[in-house]
């Protein structure tokens, strides 16, 4: 198919960043070895090995545990929140400067396209931390009291392994707690060379360690009873092996889980930007997001209009390599989620939803799969209640605004909403309405450090970002 | 044959410039010990008017900004300030006589506090603003905004802890500020305005 959206190719290069052929754990300051079954880290959209990267056992876990509480008790826990709150504006300055090698890397380990990275991702992180940094010796400011918890373990996914990183670390640490972070087994690489900026940057050993491995080294960090607080950003089914695991301990925890997020368009929205946003709410980031706006919502009276727009526009988007600055939806992070996205795409077309994608070709090496959207979608169907964190979109449709209310609250889920509408006084009504943790007016996916950010339901609970985000690491806050 | 040190000439900072007085007045200043120091321009009323006309000027931009750019010029001025820590404390013993180790700790403590008053840019509005539960069917928030052009009278005897501790709260927020620095030590808030123009702080948020 020619279509005048034909570019040459216009990578981006990758010689900025040095990948080492393997890599230990970061523990007190130094990368060690590991004493679980070292794995090997690949690029989703090649296939290729990027790196082996070590496991770390129970032991490791322990010695990281412990750099970390040496590290509370002596240096970071003691230390004035003024000199803290440097040792952050350091790093957040070093990512600035590292930005671009960053979001390579990131690209390349995650398969997100570059732009995303280039553009959201690291200057998001590098805000993140410049954010926090100024919390740092404010604490008294915060309302959550200034007292730490003591170490704090950390999990995160892979969606966006380096900014869900500056989400538990940079409040973590500016309240004066220390952490031990396992990122998720598919993208440990920025997380690595985040460990060198934290060298860089002279930050105190043990204040941050890294340990590297899947679902064991994860159940080794949150069970062990050194820790104060878990910290966890993944599926529900995790949170919620992760709550049960660590009921009856004094543990503080906090849970980011999945979403099922309604993108409603109302009649009187203004149609393109609308297909922007919904574009946006979905694709953005191979729609490998938590809050993805997954669920379209959409007048009845513009509903054929929209669509009509909405797939012409998906026509325009460009899937492929990650590192071509061009891309507009890059690879599916492992095939592991590929097999779970395509499951349940079978599984939309079995329950009888209607399938539609643009024509693209897919990179024949990889994991890939195409902008999908689904009509004729019912409340009842598998592919409108459950996660698929893939770029597919179900779209439902709605005559009244009690009904799209009715119908986006009707989820286990409760993380993110959109509005589409030219009516101020029915934005602040939905948002009132929705039982949503941040609710989108006009735009979709939008985050600041300055924004806290969580959900409601079965999306988990704890704020991160914002003032309200030092709560989750604050003895005055929660309980 | 020793070299002959070549001297800096202290002016006033208008509008991201460094004229001297339209009124060609300078006065003397001493150091601690009474020796003279320097001829500093001594600005006259039509100084004072030019300079809120470039405060005012720059308002507009500058309170436009986001509270993120404010907080990450606020710390570049910190940044480049410490890496003239010395040139700051030469400045401090020489115009307020305090020892060295003293004049040391005042410049740290002026850095500092330059990077705590950073911090507050994007944090002020959550700590003193906010939604408000009015009993009623209508919507109703609260947020800090900035006042516009702050006239700001420097403390006398603190030359540079002293005004940077009125300087910065006024810019971090978004007003723009006309100063005036100590009348008997004016040599350390001179060097600041040097800092000021080198670290993106766009001319005319601070004028003295």
């Amino acid at each position: 198919m020619t279509s005048p959206f034909e570019y040459a190719p216009a990578p981006e290069s990758r010689s900025i960043v040095d990948i080492k052929p393997s890599y230990g754990l970061f523990i007190n300051g130094e990368f060690v070895d590991g004493h679980g079954k070292a794995f090997k880290t690949i690029s989703p959209a090649t296939e290729e090995v990027l790196a082996e990267v070590a496991e770390a056992d129970e032991a490791d876990v322990e010695k990281a545990v412990k750099a970390a509480r040496k590290a509370y008790d002596k240096v970071w826990g003691p230390m004035p929140g003024r000199e803290r709150a440097k040792y952050l504006y350091r790093i957040a300055r070093i990512i600035q400067e590292r930005g671009r090698e960053l979001a390579v890397l990131e690209s390349l380990d995650n398969g997100k396209p570059i732009k995303e990275s280039r553009d959201v991702d690291i200057p998001t992180v590098a805000a993140h931390f410049f954010y926090y940094a100024g919390w740092a010796d404010k604490l008294e400011y915060s309302g959550f009291g200034s007292t730490p918890l003591g170490v704090a373990g950390q999990v995160i996914p892979w969606n966006f392994p380096l900014l869900m990183l500056a989400w538990k670390i940079a409040p973590a640490l500016a309240c004066g707690n220390t952490v031990v972070l396992k990122p998720a087994e598919t993208t440990p690489l920025t997380a690595l060379l985040f460990a060198e900026i934290c060298q860089q940057a002279d930050l105190p050993p043990g204040v941050v360690n890294i340990v590297t491995g899947a679902g064991d080294t994860g159940r080794a960090l949150v069970s062990h009873p050194d820790v104060d607080k878990v910290a966890f950003t993944g599926s529900t089914d995790v949170g919620r092996a992760i709550a049960k695991a660590v009921a009856g301990t004094d543990k503080k925890v906090t849970l980011e889980l999945g979403g099922k997020a309604a993108n409603i368009v109302f009649d009187d929205a203004p149609i393109d930007q609308a297909v922007e946003g919904i574009v946006n709410g979905i694709f953005f980031n191979q729609g490998h997001v938590c809050c993805a706006g997954s669920r379209l919502l959409v007048q009845e009276s513009v509903a054929e209009e929209v669509l009509d727009r909405l797939k012409r526009r998906m026509s325009t988007l460009r899937v492929g390599d990650p590192l071509d600055k061009n891309t507009d939806i890059g690879a599916i992070n492992s095939a592991e989620q590929l097999a779970r996205i395509r499951e349940l795409s079978d599984i939309g077309e079995a329950e009888g939803a209607g399938r539609w994608s643009p024509a693209c070709d897919l990179p024949s090496n990889g994991f890939w799969f195409p902008p999908t959207l689904f009509t004729g979608v019912t409340q009842a169907h598998r592919i409108a209640r459950e996660e698929i964190f893939g770029p597919v979109l179900s779209v439902l449709t709605f005559r009244t605004p009690s009904e799209a209310v009715e119908k986006a609250n009707n989820t286990p889920y409760g993380l993110s909403a959109g509005v589409w509408t030219d009516k101020g006084s029915r934005i602040l009504h939905m948002a009132n309405q929705l039982r949503a943790g941040v609710v989108w007016a006009n735009t979709f996916n939008k985050f600041d450090p300055t924004s806290p950010f969580g959900g409601y339901k079965e999306s988990g609970y704890g704020r991160e970002g914002g003032r309200h985000g030092l709560e989750a690491y604050l003895k005055g806050g929660v309980k | 044959m020793s070299r002959i040190d070549v001297r800096k000439t202290y002016k006033l900072y208008i509008g991201g410039a460094f004229p001297r007085s339209e009124s060609g007045h300078s006065y003397v200043v001493h150091d601690s010990k009474g020796a003279f120091v320097a001829n500093a321009s001594l600005a006259s009323r039509k100084d004072a008017r030019d300079a809120v006309i470039a405060a005012r000027k720059a308002f507009g931009g500058w309170s436009a900004r986001t509270a993120y750019n404010r907080a990450q010029i606020l710390y570049r001025v910190a940044e480049v300030m410490e890496d003239r820590r010395p040139q700051f404390v030469q400045a401090v013993v020489q115009s307020e006589g305090l020892s060295s180790a003293k004049a040391e700790r005042v410049v740290d403590e002026a850095i500092d506090r330059l990077v705590w008053y950073a911090g507050w840019a994007d944090k002020i509005t959550q700590v003193v603003g906010g939604a408000n539960p009015v009993a009623g069917p209508f919507f109703n928030i609260s947020t800090p905004e900035p006042t516009g052009v702050v006239a700001v009278l420097a403390p006398q005897q603190s030359s540079l802890l002293g005004l940077v501790s009125v300087v910065a709260p006024a810019i971090v927020t978004g007003n723009t500020v006309v100063v005036v620095s100590s009348y008997e030590r004016p040599l350390p808030a001179v060097t600041f305005s040097e800092v000021l123009a080198t670290s993106d702080v766009p001319g005319g948020v601070v004028t003295s």
